[in-house]
């Protein structure tokens, strides 16, 4: 039975919710964008609270939204993502082995954090979200009147999002690039595996944003860097990857950085928007945004498929 | 689909659903409920006036069960085959005396040796007759006494006696004399009380029979007494016992009366046309 959920990803300088009618797939119906005020998020934390709650709501409105069920985003900054290989019943030894296994992965004391996991048939999934900054953001959506489904930290939402469309048995083994500001990251959807790369600084001033001496090389040379970090950690991992192809999502690269990372690493670009166009319906003009700047909110609102 | 990430770091407390759709709900139940309610009171008001309307009907009149008229042939048979039934059943329990109008009530006399078989005795002469009460209760000789009055059971037959005219009185008085010597019963008397009453359906003549014998031979009587055919029967009786021989004081009537005719109207039409 299909459901509508809403996917809402609260960035540093705008907010995209889509509201979606998930399924099988997941088919966007409505889309809206709306530009937050400067230093309203800072590195993800929402420093105006009431000014998030007062541009969300009048953008829902606009939308003229169908249901309240919510998906929010968590930025890559404030999760804490990592992967373990499966063992079975592990993280149910005992109440406390997430904590413990945690524990060993994380410099910050347990306390200040909301943790979960999620097993997949190779890799174990263990998140840690920072709680106040993720309350936070319950508390802005709840306060429009949303029923928060879910608090997705991005790369899950964006591995979520490949979920749906790679079909029933994903057969490719892709590297997807979010940039975002202020920090974009990487991860690996390896025929249904997830994988956690790396987060780096995405500097603002070469998408015209702000003032900076970064240049698109210097950005370029990050960037290669992620892949070679991700693909090596996932290589010892699972020796047998070879990476099929790239795909970039979020802010738009200039095409020749594009090409200049896929050939490095010998793999195919993956034209993302014309499949985020052919299945899920995206009309991103209507937002003025770009297919894949809206690839966050969609995967959010794919995470709606575990709750039908 | 491959595998979709649910990572539960939150989720909303359970709320109330939104006031829209409570109020769209609300209005689907309201509507459902005016609809019951609606059929409710049709069911209401179609009882009710179901109900008046029974109330208001005019009763039919109800069927009176038909009597059936007895004539007098009917009644001396009824009466002849119920004083043999009743004297063939009592007699046998050896009562010291038995008193009828020999139509409805009796009046019976046992002596026994001991309030059991007083019981017995009791409960074996309401098996007979009904409504059986004990009247009284003495002892002489060490033997309990005890006067139970109780009523003949109604009977219904199809015996069909021929009504004794007056010329025939003396032959069955003289049949009946003759049945009673031939049983063996001794002392046979007769005298005569009254000859001509008129009751309703005939005439009626009264005689009274005195006689001795054994309870054996007068029950075997009693039982032949119909065998005669003739329209005679008890008016009373008075049975008591000695020690060793019973009496039998009995006021016979014989009955007159014309034998019902065949309806000859639908001959006499048709012999008209």
């Amino acid at each position: 039975m299909a459901k509508k959920f809403l996917g809402i990803q609260i960035g540093e300088y705008r907010i995209i919710c889509v509201e979606a009618r998930v399924s099988g797939g997941v088919i966007v119906n409505k889309i809206a964008t709306a530009p937050l005020m400067e230093n309203s998020v800072v590195n993800g934390i929402i420093a105006q609270p009431e000014n998030i709650t007062e541009i969300l709501q009048s953008t829902i409105t606009k939308m003229e939204v169908t249901t309240d069920d919510a998906i929010i985003n968590i930025p890559s900054n404030l999760a804490q993502i990592k992967c373990i290989p499966t063992e079975q019943d592990y993280l149910n030894l005992t109440e406390d082995q997430l904590e413990w296994e945690l524990s060993h992965h994380l410099n910050e004391p347990i306390e200040n954090l909301n943790i979960s996991h999620f097993v997949l048939p190779s890799t174990t999934v263990l998140v840690a979200a920072k709680k106040e900054p993720l309350m936070k953001r319950a508390e802005i959506a709840e306060k429009v009147g949303l029923n928060v489904v879910s608090l997705d930290p991005e790369p899950i939402a964006m591995f979520n999002l490949f979920s749906v469309i790679e079909g029933a048995k994903p057969k490719r083994n892709l590297i997807i690039a979010n940039i975002e500001i202020p920090y974009s990251y990487l991860i690996i959807f390896a025929k249904g595996e997830f994988w956690n790369g790396p987060a780096f600084f995405t500097p603002p001033e070469i998408f015209g944003i702000g003032e900076g001496k970064r240049t698109w090389r210097e950005f370029t040379d990050d960037i290669i860097a992620a892949f070679d970090m991700i693909i090596h950690s996932y290589q010892r991992f699972n020796p047998a990857f070879n990476l099929d192809g790239v795909i970039f999502s979020g802010r738009k690269l200039k095409e020749d950085i594009e090409q200049t990372i896929s050939s490095h690493f010998n793999a195919d670009i993956i034209d993302f928007e014309k499949i985020l166009k052919r299945k899920t319906k995206l009309k991103s003009k209507r937002a003025n945004i770009e297919p894949s700047e809206a690839a966050i909110s969609i995967g959010l609102a794919a995470h709606g498929q575990a709750f039908l | 689909m491959a595998k979709i990430i649910d990572i539960g770091l939150y989720h909303s407390p359970e709320k109330p659903p939104a006031q829209m759709r409570a109020t769209s709900m609300r209005k689907i139940y309201t509507s459902l409920l005016i609809v019951l309610l609606i059929i409710t009171a049709g069911i209401a008001l179609f009882f009710y006036f179901s109900s008046k309307q029974q109330a208001n009907a005019v009763s039919e009149t109800p069927i009176k069960p038909i009597i059936k008229q007895l004539t007098l042939p009917d009644k001396v048979a009824e009466k002849l085959i119920e004083w043999d039934k009743f004297t063939n059943a009592i007699l046998p329990l050896n009562p010291k005396k038995l008193v009828s109008d020999g139509e409805i009530n009796f009046i019976s006399v046992f002596q026994t040796s001991s309030v059991a078989q007083a019981e017995s005795i009791i409960a074996k002469v309401s098996a007979i007759g009904r409504i059986i009460q004990v009247i009284d209760t003495s002892t002489t000789d060490g033997k309990l006494n005890i006067v139970l009055r109780g009523r003949i059971v109604k009977t219904h037959t199809q015996f069909q006696p021929q009504p004794v005219k007056k010329f025939m009185r003396t032959t069955v008085m003289n049949m009946v004399d003759s049945l009673a010597q031939n049983l063996g019963l001794t002392n046979i008397n007769r005298q005569v009380i009254a000859t001509n009453e008129k009751i309703e359906g005939g005439n009626r003549f009264r005689y009274r029979m005195t006689m001795n014998g054994s309870y054996q031979q007068f029950t075997a009587f009693a039982r032949k007494i119909k065998e005669l055919k003739y329209a005679i029967a008890p008016f009373s009786y008075l049975i008591s016992k000695d020690t060793t021989q019973a009496n039998f004081d009995i006021v016979w009537g014989l009955y007159d009366y014309n034998p019902p005719k065949a309806d000859t109207t639908k001959v006499a039409s048709k012999n008209k046309k």
